[in-house]
């Protein structure tokens, strides 16, 4: 299979060297979602980058706003919601940034990227694909959209992409029907449709969630050839510890809309800062734990964004809360490295946090 | 065991949440249904009507047979406040007497209001003997006028001269009572096949949808017609009324079973069922005590939505002739007195009762609708 | 497709035959046969019907034989002969009364069932894409009132504010001089001006059902993921919105004919009693009270027969439309 042409050189996988300026600069993001109770803050100030090249992965539970701020990089958020404040720089093919959030969300320039420079893979591969129409007709209008191909060059082109994606026999299959495949070709689809137009950063809301395990480890598998084939940066959400230890290069962890912690892949993993993130690695099975030990769970539940608590927002939760300080002071971004932040007043002394998670 | 079980709501939940937590199912329901305005004014509106219903011939000024051959299609009077009246006595409310007038060429008696002639119309006024819920004696009528020998027609006369309002309150009792009545017949039918057929599947599931399908494809209305015609026409009204109300709900059931199979189908595979089914409950207790519980919002729901089109198919079948028929007051035999064109254009008034059909149906589909987005209090 | 295809026309072909019994039973409600009826009647005019003929009409009819033979006489006269019986009422064979106002019904229910969809189409989808504009809460408020109107309420009404206020006289399908005329061009363009209001009055309560049904689908499918992976694709909001969701929503709108047509069938009858239309309703409605009741089972029968079919045909478009239901 002849790889596509890369747009423009590379920096090899996995090397420490950065690119001097990110793909995507996102800076204090702020995004309210309206609801029937009120607005709710569902992404409440976050700075990160997302490398070219690289993986990000944005880890956190359900209702931590990683897939609110995955959307709003395409600036497309749900009708009830709106960015606040902030700025997402998204550094286009002639060098020049563009600020998502100062374009009209239905504008035609918001919109001549999406797809074509920024693509949204998501969450339900069985439903992620309109169930009357066949693979085709849902690939083909968007490659010549995009590049403006002919009718049968661009069909060449989707036959090509979902050879890439692992689809057997592609030329056939493109008159079939999403509910013809299974789970995992269908999400194969939905790769080769979000990477048709060879897009240059992919945001991968939770895709390989709905999935069996096998199938999940092919995906991510796949992602991560057509990444080094491409060149491709990549917004990985997800809750899974165990895909982000595979995929991430970067790691930043949400809660409660906000990042309480960003690092690579290996600080987080081996040495985190945060006690959510402590907390979050310990509540993860591993082969080789003695029989009796038991399983951590991060005790009570997230709280209500409309009953957020003082101070910190993980104090009612944390075991090395500190009374007087936890529950009063917002304890505001700590650097600790470069591009390793940390919210939290112990973020300077490990020995601290972990002498008092023992346990 | 089941204290270890039992769900319980962490103490750092706020206290808002505890409560939403902890709700009754019903007491979730009643919070959301009386979020919808229309639907909450719907309750107080049909509640109303049924009550106006019982209470019929207290509320009615007349009965639905006195008559007066004077009026023949006497137009509606209007009901004025304060006015003095020949012997210069004020009244709080009151009406104008007409004078009536024959046109020999026309040969049409028209009315025209004399604004000279006062006739008080008081609360409680005293009337017609009656029996309250067929159990007290009393002669009270909510509205009425003062002197009970003079006419008051407050939405006119018909044919008879007899009044359309008072046919009107009492035809609610048959037309909102036939309503109440089929849907329980259809519910019990509804809930008995649409139960068996959701609960045990397989071929009895198919023959019990083919027949929903088939009944479903047929139109109603020539069947019912069909039906209705083969009432021995000399029959006991009431046995009349059994008969229409049996026939209507032949059809009325297919929905209601519909609904029940699907909630079924969906409930058969929950979690609390299976672990009902596996602590060695008998099938009676799963569906009665686990599954029948966790549905009766939408039940109650399409109940309420059923009600209505059970309302208008007595109406129609009634209106054409061939349901209930006079002596028995309804509003489709009210209606069938606006039949023809003539009798319409002489007398307008007599659509009157097609009002009280709207508005109650417009209020019973209100309020179903209502229920029915409240009946799913966690999504 | 086709396995589909035929497995529905089986199910037709058993629904048409559940339909010809309940329409057999109809005629065999009433108490007593039909020829007791019959010569009762003929004795009231003053006749007598002589012991010949009788017997000829009891051995045509097979009255002294068990239902199902009976049924089988009179289903296979319809069948292989087109014999629907004879209407005594009328002294005619049904066939010759019926077919004319079985065909007004086809045509006036075949009208109003375009018209129903060309309006609620629209609407429905306005009314979901813009849901809780002013617009949306007056159609929605609509749509209450034209589902709790009666149909034959609003011709009353319709009927009486037209000769009260415009003096016109609005039954009818025809102008007097073009009733009994032989079909022209003049005779249809007179069929069409007097053909509005009966559709109106026809399509108001299943255009408030259909809006409502309409709105309620789309609603559902807007918020689907594959309208969001559109919309990440650059598509522009008026090209996703009828490319996508309202394209799914239009398959679940298309079912909905199984259950208007009954229902329009039905009104149509009401209403064409109100409204004196030469269609099936009020003959029906006569034959029903005369007892005449092979005039009667045949009208059932046929209107039956006409909403089973309309049914098949929703199901054929549908699965042509729905691969889903296609390859199920």
């Amino acid at each position: 299979m002849r790889p596509i042409p890369m747009p423009e050189p590379m920096p090899a996988h996995g090397t420490a060297a950065v690119a001097p300026s990110p793909l995507v600069a996102v800076a204090d993001l702020k995004v309210q979602i309206g609801t029937d109770d009120g607005l709710v803050r569902a992404v409440d100030g976050v700075t990160f980058d997302v490398p070219r090249g690289r993986t990000l992965c944005i880890v956190g539970e359900s209702g931590s706003g990683k897939s609110v701020t995955g959307r709003a990089l395409m600036n497309l958020l749900p009708p009830s919601g709106r960015i606040a404040a902030g700025s997402i720089l998204y550094s286009g093919r002639d060098g020049e940034a563009v600020d998502v959030t100062k374009l009209d969300p239905r504008g035609r320039q918001i919109r001549s990227l999406r797809g074509k420079e920024i693509s949204l893979i998501s969450q339900e591969p069985m439903a992620a694909l309109s169930p009357v129409h066949t693979i085709g007709q849902q690939l083909v209008p968007v490659i010549r959209r995009h590049l403006g191909l002919s009718k049968k060059a661009a069909q060449a082109r989707a036959v090509e992409m979902l050879g890439r994606v692992g689809i057997p026999r592609p030329a056939e299959r493109l008159g079939n029907y999403p509910f013809e495949f299974s789970g995992g070709m269908r999400q194969r689809v939905c790769i080769a449709l979000a990477l048709s137009c060879r897009p240059r950063l992919l945001i991968a809301d939770e895709p390989t969630t709905a999935l069996d395990v096998t199938t999940q480890a092919n995906i991510i598998d796949l992602l991560q050839e057509l990444q080094r084939e491409d060149g491709l940066s990549i917004l990985f959400i997800t809750h899974d510890l165990g895909v982000v230890a595979e995929i991430a290069d970067d790691v930043a962890v949400m809660y409660l809309g906000k990042i309480v912690e960003r690092g690579t892949v290996e600080q987080i993993f081996a040495d985190p800062r945060h006690p959510y993130t402590r907390a979050l690695l310990k509540s993860v099975p591993r082969l080789g734990a003695g029989r009796g030990t038991r399983l951590a769970a991060i005790r009570g539940m997230v709280p209500s964004p409309f009953d957020r608590p003082k101070g910190c927002d993980f104090h009612p939760r944390c075991d090395a809360a500190l009374k007087g300080i936890c529950n009063s002071v917002d304890p505001g971004t700590v650097t600790i490295g470069p591009r390793r932040d940390v919210r939290c007043v112990l973020a300077r002394e490990p020995a601290a946090i972990g002498g008092a998670s023992h346990g | 065991m089941s204290d270890v079980t039992a769900p319980t709501v962490p103490e750092t939940v706020a206290p808002a949440a505890r409560r939403f937590a902890e709700a009754s199912q019903w007491t979730l329901i009643f919070r959301r249904f009386r979020r919808h305005k229309l639907a909450y004014a719907s309750l107080f509106v049909v509640l109303g009507i049924y009550l106006v219903a019982l209470l019929a011939e207290f509320v009615a000024p007349f009965s639905p047979d006195s008559y007066n051959a004077r009026f023949t299609y006497g137009p509606p009077q209007t009901l004025k406040f304060f006015g003095t009246d020949a012997a210069g006595e004020t009244h709080f409310m009151y009406v104008n007497g007409h004078r009536m007038s024959f046109d020999p060429v026309a040969l049409k008696r028209t009315f025209v209001v004399d604004e000279k002639s006062v006739h008080p119309v008081v609360f409680f006024a005293k009337g017609e003997p009656y029996k309250l819920l067929g159990l007290i004696p009393w002669d009270r009528h909510l509205i009425g006028p003062g002197d009970p020998s003079q006419p008051m027609y407050l939405w006119g006369a018909d044919r008879l001269g007899r009044d359309v309002l008072s046919r009107t309150i009492h035809g609610a009792r048959i037309s909102m009572s036939i309503g109440l009545v089929g849907v329980a017949i259809s519910l019990f039918l509804g809930l008995l096949l649409g139960g068996i057929s959701g609960y045990y599947g397989g071929w009895i599931d198919e023959v019990v949808q083919r027949c929903i399908d088939f009944l479903k494809s047929i139109p109603t209305i020539p069947l019912w017609m069909g039906l209705a015609a083969a009432v021995p026409a000399n029959l006991d009204p009431l046995l009349v009324y059994l008969w229409i109300i049996i026939i209507l709900s032949l059809i009325g059931w297919t929905d209601l079973a519909r609904v029940v199979r699907g909630r079924f189908l969906s409930l058969r595979t929950e979690d609390f069922v299976l672990a009902a089914r596996l602590d060695g409950c008998s099938r009676q207790r799963v569906i009665w005590r686990h599954m029948v519980p966790s549905f009766t919002s939408h039940i109650v729901a399409s109940v309420t939505l059923a009600i209505p089109s059970m309302i208008l198919a007595e109406t129609a079948l009634s209106f054409l002739g061939i349901g209930l028929k006079e002596p028995v007051v309804s509003w489709g035999v009210l209606l069938k007195d606006a039949q023809s064109i003539l009798a319409l254009t002489t007398a307008p008034w007599l659509l009157a009762p097609g009002a009280a059909v709207v508005v109650a149906v417009l209020a019973l589909n209100f309020l179903g609708d209502g229920i029915r987005d409240a009946a799913d209090p966690y999504a | 497709m086709l396995r589909y295809m035929l497995r529905r026309l089986v199910y037709t072909l058993g629904t048409l035959a559940a339909v010809s019994v309940v329409a057999f039973l109809v005629i065999q409600l009433p108490p007593g046969d039909f020829l007791t009826s019959f010569s009762a009647k003929f004795a009231e005019q003053g006749g007598s019907l002589d012991t010949d003929s009788l017997t000829a009409l009891k051995l045509r009819y097979g009255l002294d034989q068990p239902w199902y033979v009976q049924y089988w006489l009179w289903i296979s006269g319809i069948l292989f002969r087109g014999d629907f019986g004879e209407s005594f009422e009328w002294n005619k064979p049904v066939s010759e009364l019926m077919w004319d106002r079985f065909g007004l019904t086809v045509l006036l229910s075949g009208i109003t069932l375009v018209v129903t969809w060309l309006v609620a189409l629209p609407i429905g989808i306005y009314s979901a894409v813009r849901r809780y504009s002013w617009l949306d809460y007056v159609v929605t408020f609509l749509g209450f009132l034209g589902l709790a109107i009666p149909s034959f309420l609003l011709a009353l009404a319709l009927m009486y504010v037209f000769s009260r206020y415009f003096g016109m006289s609005v039954s009818g399908l025809f102008s007097p001089a073009y009733v009994n005329a032989p079909w022209s061009l003049a005779k249809i363009g007179d069929l069409a001006m007097h053909l509005w209001l009966p559709v109106f009055v026809l399509s108001t309560h299943g255009t408030a059902a259909l809006i409502r049904v309409m709105r309620a689908n789309l609603i559902d499918e807007l918020y689907k993921p594959y309208v969001q992976t559109a919309r990440a694709n650059g598509l522009g909001e008026a090209e996703l919105l009828f490319k996508y969701p309202v394209r799914v929503a239009l398959n679940p709108f298309i079912s909905t004919i199984g259950w208007v047509l009954p229902n329009l069938v039905s009104g149509a009858i009401v209403t064409s009693v109100v409204m004196s239309l030469p269609t099936a309703g009020p003959l029906l409605l006569s034959a029903l009270l005369a007892q005449d009741m092979y005039l009667a089972g045949s009208f059932i029968l046929m209107l039956s027969v006409l909403t089973v079919i309309g049914t098949l045909i929703s199901d054929l478009l549908l699965a042509w439309l729905d691969p889903r239901v296609r390859y199920a």
